[in-house]
């Protein structure tokens, strides 16, 4: 489902389209994102690495022989993520390295720790993007989430110093109950700086399994509220019509007989803090070293992920509400063992989604609806 | 003779061949990629060692399978040359 607000539009890889989908077609790998610490100099409340913020457990010359490795297999676009990756003292040595690869290179960061040296090594060689993580629209907040003083400013400052050297910029958001009346306080700070903003309520357990963060989560009546205004804004823009579904996606969604109907493993994969290749995120349980095993093995495992066909119990089989629904497998797999998992809960948003989009209730009652489950 | 800009990658990227600009700041939100053929990728990989044209013209006809007229292949090498000059990848 498409996402429902702002989008950074980006029109790249500027070659014929049948080259990337002749890509796609043959499964060749051509995005990693790569967690290069869990070390972060921040401490927020919702992080689901909130307990993992320990040593880096990758050298130096361990990133290089991955990023090698990556360079061989055809890998184009790297994101470098973290922890928060300006903590390591060596992260400009790899990034130029990467660079000088020949990688299209974006950056996720809390954006607290960037210079004007860094900034000065960033004119020379651009990122694809900075993608920025914003906690507020204000210090007291931003307090509250990082349990760090001072960096709101901070952040806010160096999105535009940055800007202003002409590197791409964004800002995106995960709301808190606490950060809910600022959407539009970090709207307003996005615009000023001239450069786009999402924001998501999507807030996940740690990768410990601990479930703390969740209770700083937005209830589902305000995330879906939001959702729906959106949506509405989307239509009065004239950006989407207002009931028009894509009958085909959901069709072909409710025809699919594999418990994962997503694109997990087929062009891109994730490398963890520890050099582990991971089929995705969510699926951190079921990552293999890098470091020790050939990468062709392990792209060759990874493809029973878009292979498991689904039971006949299996729940999205044939669900109206899938196409609406952002329930993942491979979560459903990490917490309770099993893919095909589904406890009722997790299905309501989809099917108050459903009901909303198609028409077949009104905003007020979707609403209530959601509110009854909070 | 025609060199290399040191802002100028090559890459083989799953079977197909680009020529990369590491400084290009994605200004106007656009990222370029352009694609050679993996004759010109081998041309640009043999100008990576500082060869002239003659002695690039001299390699690539020892490595082509059919006939071809020597004479041909040079024109052709120095209007891939040009092309890339125009495109900024060498000066």
């Amino acid at each position: 489902m498409e996402e429902i607000n702002e989008k950074v539009h980006f029109d790249i890889l500027n070659f014929d389209k049948t080259k990337r989908e002749e890509w796609v077609r043959q499964r060749n790998p051509f995005s990693v994102l790569f967690e290069l610490t869990p070390v972060c100099n921040f401490n927020c409340i919702h992080c689901y690495m909130q307990n993992t913020h320990i040593d880096n457990k990758l050298s130096y010359e361990d990133i290089i022989h991955i990023i090698d490795i990556l360079y061989e297999k055809g890998i184009v676009f790297l994101t470098f993520t973290g922890g928060e990756i300006f903590t390591r003292n060596d992260f400009i040595d790899i990034y130029v390295y990467t660079k000088k690869r020949g990688f299209l290179v974006e950056l996720f960061t809390n954006g607290s720790l960037i210079t004007d040296d860094i900034i000065e090594v960033f004119r020379k060689y651009p990122p694809l993007l900075v993608d920025i993580s914003l906690y507020g629209d204000n210090e007291e907040t931003y307090f509250q989430i990082t349990k760090v003083n001072g960096m709101y400013s901070k952040v806010v400052d160096n999105c535009r110093k940055l800007t202003e050297a002409g590197i791409r910029v964004a800002l995106k958001s995960p709301i808190l109950q606490m950060t809910l009346n600022e959407i539009g306080g970090m709207k307003k700070i996005a615009e000023k700086i001239g450069i786009p903003f999402v924001y998501s309520f999507d807030i996940t357990p740690t990768i410990d399994k601990c479930y703390e963060p969740l209770n700083y989560q937005v209830n589902l009546d305000v995330s879906l509220k939001h959702e729906f205004n959106n949506y509405y804004e989307q239509v009065y823009k004239g950006e989407r019509k207002l009931g028009e579904i894509d009958i085909k996606e959901i069709d072909k969604l409710m025809q699919c007989e594999y418990v994962y109907a997503c694109n997990v493993a087929k062009n891109s994969f994730i490398i963890d803090y520890k050099g582990n290749m991971l089929p995705c995120m969510k699926l951190r349980h079921k990552g293999k070293s890098l470091l020790k095993e050939p990468f062709d093995r392990i792209w060759d495992e990874f493809k029973i992920y878009g292979e498991i066909r689904a039971s006949e119990n299996y729940k999205c089989k044939k669900c109206k509400s899938r196409y609406f629904c952002d329930i993942c497998p491979g979560e459903m797999d990490y917490i309770y063992g099993d893919a095909e998992k589904r406890p009722n809960v997790v299905c309501l948003p989809a099917e108050i989604r459903r009901k909303f989009y198609t028409g077949e209730i009104a905003f007020e009652e979707a609403i209530k609806e959601a509110s009854l489950n909070n | 003779m025609f060199r290399i800009r040191e802002n100028i990658v090559a890459r083989k990227i799953h079977n197909s061949y680009f020529l990369i600009d590491i400084e290009q700041n994605y200004s106007s939100d656009k990222c370029i990629l352009f694609e050679i053929n993996e004759v010109g990728y081998c041309i640009w990989k043999l100008m990576e060692r500082c060869l002239d044209i003659d002695e690039i013209v001299n390699e690539l006809y020892e490595k082509v399978d059919r006939e071809v007229d020597k004479n041909i292949l040079t024109k052709d090498v120095k209007e891939y040359m040009l092309g890339l000059m125009q495109e900024g990848f060498v000066e």
